[in-house]
This record gives structure tokens, sequence and C-alpha cells, in this order.
């Protein structure tokens, strides 16, 4: 690597990667056709059924690009394809479609260890190790003592046979030849914690050596903290999909709020009157601050800091629920059906106007709609003190398929603004699904069809000329 | 699967590597080949190494069994005075046949198996999956080597000599490699789908050592099925090493030059199919 230049070089790009397995059920194949199978795709025949029904797509349309020097990290849940993902960029296996471009030496390390031979010696196995790698015997040479000295390993034992050593010897070994690679990009499964602790502090070093040597580095991670610690960007991955590529640290929480599944109902105050309730730090009901340990972890953007709340607040929030057109709390919806988003709050002082609202983000944080109060009438209406249910219907046909997350608020319009008592971010989380088979919806007949939202609408067509 | 394009700009990082979907015909990249010359060197060396590992008598062993088999029909023929046809020292013409023809059965078990072999690998690191087939080759050929020695000294002790035809032995011996790796190829990918392949091989092979003119002379067979016996290329080939080796035999370019046009087939065929099942192999494996 030379100066930095001073447009940023893409080190990494993936347009489009889709990657599809075929299940392959054992034994329901006859015996002479799994024979003569190889013979018969050698000639373009194989008639292998392609049903939808044996097909799983790991990656799905992933697109990304990483540049030189950016500190990547995959999450997602088991099976999301991030495994999937980094043996296609490191050429184990091959897309089904699509197209990825990798500028700079590459190496890949899915395992520690891969390829280690215990009959051979240590020193045997430092050089097989890193022709592996595709490091040539000079180059290897060069760095033989330094991957000697960094894995700790005394140097008699070195032409020892590898069978020989503990497991701590032969990891620390095999971790130190992947850190002396020194490539210009790194695949890593798993940020590996080998040896003891003064083994992994050194590992972490080396790690952190790399970074401001400015290499780029692509890993998958279960560990949120080890995502955050590592890595500025961060790409999170589910069913194939890429759900959300954004800062580390706003990924990571978003992943694991959504790990901890929809929140579709949430209560805060304790069973209570209106006239006996004494708001209290911990029930948090004025920003959820700390509401109900599932806590609310992003900042909205659209909530600045000029927008206070107002103080002393004259509602409190009780509870929201996502509920069903039969009023039944609802878990998961499909997009042809209604949502309602049901508030209960109450009104701690008499005479105010209090106005419930709602702002529904995608899963990419991105703010699809706001939903405030709009019947003339009844916004001017001072509401008297006491408890108070509303319920604001979502028509069918409006959501696309996703996590969607709702934030609610109980507001006061004074003069063209907004007095706001309760703001809640990401009070409400929600899965909607794809339609039922046989069911119309605005997808039509198309696999998928993008957009922030995804509304029914209807078409005319009238010909004009005939031929 | 993957085309290496080396860009003009002077950086040192100018390698774009470009990762598409596989074609129908995968193409070899030698060039790639080139680049990774230093694993498939040390991967051939570790296999010698490994062999005979923990072991005194390596060399013995790797003489040995055609050594006791030389033996077996040597003690075979003088007891039951049966005929061979062959017009030279048996145990010279018994050895150099046998150890050829282990060779190529070595070589085409071997690479048949070789997919599986190095399936924690190709699991987990890229590398030309031509590697592991041509690894096995080579350490081989070197066992092959190995077990010529003790053909010299008992060349030396019969006081035969080879003919003019001995520029031809490099030849010979490249079409038996072909030969083998190509057969063991097409295996290797169609041990993919079900290891009973591998078996087939063996057995194959097993039935093609009596077929073949390694323990008895061609003149054995009948004239008019003489045509038939050779269409196994092994037969020209083993006469081919017997004209190169010993001064007595006429060389026999017929039955050679269409061992040789076999042997070429036959690797385009294996090639092929080692190619496009190499798209999917980490995941078949």
């Amino acid at each position: 690597m030379t100066e930095p230049s001073p447009e940023p070089v893409i080190a990494i790009s993936a347009k489009d990667l889709s990657k599809r397995y075929r299940l392959e059920l054992g034994g329901q194949k006859a015996p002479h056709l799994a024979l003569l199978s190889p013979l018969l795709r050698l000639f373009g025949g194989g008639a292998q059924r392609k049903t939808a029904s044996n097909e799983f797509w790991a990656l799905h349309g992933v697109t990304f690009e990483v540049k030189q020097g950016d500190r990547v990290a995959v999450i997602g849940r088991n099976g999301a394809g991030k495994t999937t993902l980094l043996k296609i960029l490191s050429r184990i296996v091959p897309p089904t479609s699509g197209e990825a471009r990798i500028r700079g030496r590459l190496t890949s390390l899915l395992e520690v260890g891969t390829g280690f031979n215990n009959a051979l010696t240590g020193r045997e196995n430092v050089f097989v190790n890193a022709s592996l790698h595709g490091l040539s015997k000079r180059d290897t040479a060069e760095r033989f003592d330094q991957i000697v000295e960094f894995s700790g390993i005394d140097s008699r034992f070195i032409d020892m046979r590898v069978k020989h050593y503990s497991s701590g010897m032969r990891l620390r070994l095999a971790f130190s030849i992947a850190a002396h690679l020194d490539p210009d990009i790194m695949l890593l499964d798993e940020v590996p914690a080998v040896g003891d602790m003064a083994f992994q502090e050194k590992c972490l070093e080396r790690v952190e050596g790399m970074m401001k040597a400015k290499r780029t580095i692509m890993f998958v991670s279960h560990d949120m903290a080890s995502v955050t610690r590592f890595c500025e960007r961060a790409i999170w991955l589910e069913q194939g999909h890429v759900i959300l590529d954004g800062p580390s640290k706003d990924v990571a929480l978003a992943y694991s709020e959504q790990a901890r599944k929809a929140v579709t109902a949430r209560r805060w105050t304790p069973e209570s009157t209106v006239s006996g309730f004494q708001p209290s730090p911990a029930d948090g009901s004025r920003n959820g601050a700390a509401a109900s340990g599932s806590g609310q972890l992003l900042d909205e953007p659209q909530w600045k800091a000029d927008q206070t709340l107002q103080e002393p607040p004259s509602a409190e929030m009780v509870s929201v629920c996502v509920v069903g057109s039969d009023g039944r709390e609802l878990k998961a919806a499909t997009v042809d059906q209604r949502i309602g988003i049901e508030f209960v709050y109450d009104v701690l002082r008499d005479g105010k106007v209090v106005l419930p609202a709602a702002n529904f983000y995608t899963p990419d944080d991105i703010l699809m709609f706001t939903a405030v109060y709009t019947d003339p009438t009844y916004m001017q209406r001072p509401k008297k003190r006491g408890r108070y249910l509303s319920i604001l219907w979502v028509p069918p046909h409006l959501l696309s398929p996703g996590a969607i997350h709702v934030t609610v608020s109980l507001t006061t319009p004074v003069s063209g603004k907004l007095e706001r008592h309760v703001v809640i971010a990401k009070a409400l989380s929600f899965e909607v699904y794809e339609a039922p088979f046989g069911v119309l919806s605005a997808r039509g007949t198309y696999r998928d069809v993008k957009g922030v939202v995804r509304p029914l609408l209807s078409w005319e067509t009238r010909a004009l000329d005939l031929a | 699967m993957v085309e290496s394009s080396k860009s003009t700009s002077q950086a040192p990082a100018c390698e774009e590597i470009v990762i598409r979907p596989p074609g129908a015909f995968a193409r070899v990249s030698y060039r790639e080949l080139c680049h990774f010359r230093g694993m498939l060197w040390r991967k051939t060396q570790q296999k010698i190494r490994l062999q005979y590992d923990d072991m005194w008598l390596g060399f013995f062993w790797a003489v040995a069994r055609p050594l006791i088999m030389v033996f077996v029909f040597w003690a075979f023929r003088g007891l039951s005075q049966a005929r061979t046809g062959v017009t030279i020292p048996y145990p010279l013409y018994v050895y150099s046949g046998l150890t050829v023809w282990f060779y190529f059965t070595e070589v085409s078990t071997g690479v048949a198996k070789s997919l599986f072999r190095d399936a924690g690998l190709i699991q987990k690191v890229y590398f030309p999956r031509l590697i592991s087939p041509l690894s096995h080759l080579f350490a081989e050929t070197y066992n092959l080597a190995l077990s010529s020695l003790p053909l010299l000294v008992m060349m030396a002790i019969y006081g035969e000599y080879p003919g003019w035809c001995l520029i031809l032995l490099p030849l010979v011996l490249a079409q038996i490699m072909l030969l083998g790796l190509g057969l063991g190829m097409m295996f290797s990918s169609m041990a993919l789908s079900s290891r009973d392949w591998e078996r087939v091989l063996k057995f194959g092979l097993y039935i093609g050592l009596w077929l073949s003119p390694v323990i008895y002379s061609v003149d054995m067979i009948p004239k008019k099925h003489e045509l038939l016996y050779l269409l196994n290329p092994m037969g020209g080939s083993l006469l081919a090493i017997r004209a190169a080796l010993f001064g007595h035999f006429e060389f026999p370019w017929a039955s050679w030059l269409y061992a040789v046009g076999f042997s070429i087939v036959l690797l385009a065929v294996g090639l092929l199919m080692f190619q496009r099942s190499e798209r999917n192999l980490a995941d078949r494996i």
C-alpha cells in the first residue's frame, strides 16, 4: 500500500450476489440415476427437477462495497448467509448469480489451523500453511522467525512434530502464521480468540496493528462487543438479504433489539388510577429510556434536541399494542391485513388537548410515514382527566413486508407547533409478511418488488389503436 | 469461474479478482496454477514424506510389492512350467511390467480419491483444485523412480541393455501418466455423486492387470484376437515400455500411438468432468 490516495479505492464490491442451494434429499434418487448422474450432467442432461420447494437461497441479491481500509462486520442469525458470503468472496464456492470484484491480495481465515498436519514438524507446517495461502517460500522464510517468536513457542519445539504439541501451542502457531500473512484484505469467520490471556492480548494488538496499516478487514461475528470494537461498519444479513448496512453501533443495536424478537405490546404504568399514579423514574413513561428493560436504544433522527418534552407532562402512556381487525393482539401480520395500533393513555390535567401519533419505520430505519390525528372536530376538543383508548388503523396493502418499527407519542398542538408529552422511540416492532398464496397483493406475480411502502393501486388500460 | 486481470495501475495491489457464476466450460488458469506452484511443490513433498511416516523401511516398502510379486510369479512359472511367451529373463519382464502397472493404478485410484482426501482444505481455503490430483501424481512419480532402481540392478545382473528406443521412454512414461491422471479425474468427479465409483475403478484395475501384458507376453494372445486385446490402451503402453527398456523388442508404433490418442481423449474428458464438478465442489464434498 502506497500513500493514501485522495479518492477511496474499492477493495471489495459485490453486485447482486445470490447463492442457491438445491436440497438433495439423501436416498431419494434411484441408485442407478445417482451413479449415472455425473455422466448425464456431462452431456448437459441430468434432468434435475427444478422445483421451488427443494431450492433454498442462502444469499439473495446482496450488494455492497467495501473501501480499502474499511473494517466491516457481517452479523445475523445462524443460517442468515454470513458464512456463504465469506465463502463466495474467498472463492471457495461460486455464486449462483451476480458478481463480486476484489482488488488486492486476499486471505480468508474461515478456521484457524486448516491444513495443519500432525505428522509434520512445526517448521514444516509453517511452510505448508503459508503456501496454502499463496505465500512464497522466500517470503515465508523471511517471516519465519517472527512467526515463531509471536507464537511464543520455544525454539526447541519448532522442529518437533505437531502431534506432540499441546492444543494451545498448535492454535498459537496457526494463528501466528495467519497473523503474518500480511494480506491487503482479510476475511475472518469470528475473530479468533486462542491461547491464554496474554496471547489473546497479543492477537488483538496484531489485529489493531493491521487496522492502523489500513488493511481491509471483513469478519463474521456473533459477538456484538467485538463488532463495535473492531468495525466502523456492519452489514446485517437475514435470510440472505441485507437488512441493514451502516455504522456498526447502530446496526449492532438494531440487531440485538431484533434478536429480542418483535415487541407487539408494551405497558408502562402500574395498574393504577389516574389520581393514584405517581410518576417514578423507573417506569420511564416519559421517553421510554428505561422502559421495562427492553429499552429504547436508537435515537430517532427526527428527534432533535430542540424538541424537548413538555415539563411537567400533561399525559402518560399506559400501553401500546398492535391489534388486528378483531381487536385482539397481533404478533405478526400479512400485507393484506388491517393493522391497528392501540394506544392507552392517561390525561393528567383537565382541559388539555392530547392526541396520539405514530411514526412508521422500515427495517433500515427509513421513516415511511407519520400518522397524526386528523379529525378536526375531535382534535380541538379538550379532554377530561382520565384514561383513554385510541386505535390507529393502517389499511391493508400499505406496508412492505419486513420488520416495521413504530414510534409512538402523545402531543398537544399549540399554534402550529407540537407540545410533546411522551415520545417512545421504536416502542413497537412487528413483522409484516407476504400475503398468503392466492391473495391478490401489490407484488402481483413478481418475486419481489422494492419500495418503502407497497400500496395496492388500480390500473386502467384501454386499447387506443389496434392493428 | 474466476478470472484474474492485471490492471494497468502501478499500485502494488493491482490484481483484480472477478468472481462470477461458473460458465459451462471453465478454463484452467495456468497462470494461477503457476502462482500456486509453491503449494503444489509443498503438497507433493508432504505426501512423499508422510507415506512412509514413522517407518524405518521406507525404501523397502516402496519396492517390496513388485519384488515379492516377481518372486511369486517367477516361482510359479518355474514350478508349473507355464508358458508365458517371454523371450527376455522373466524377472526383468515381470518387474518392469509390475512397477509400471502399479504406478498406473496408484495414480488413477489416488487421483480419484484426492478430492475427498483434501476435503477439509477445499472447504476452507481457495486454491486451484487441480493441485490435489497433480500433487498426488507427482508423489507417485517419485515412487516410480524409487522402484525402478532395483530394475537397473537387475538389468545389469542379467546383462540386458536398452536399444535406441530408450529415448522414447520419457514419452511413454508421460503417456501413462496422462492416462492415469485422466482416468482418475474422471472417477474423482463421478465419486462425488457416489463413492461406489471408487470401488468400480479398483475392481476394474484389478481385472485390468490380467488383461494387460504384465506377467505374460502379448504373443500368448491368439492373433485373431490381438486387435481386440490391444483396445486396452495399457497394452500398447506396456509393449512400448518393454521396447524402450530392452533392445529385444520392436517398438509397437501402432498400438502405442493408439494409446497416446486414447490418453489424450481420456484426459480431456477427465479434465472437463473435473472442471464441471469443481464448480460446486465445496458444496458437495
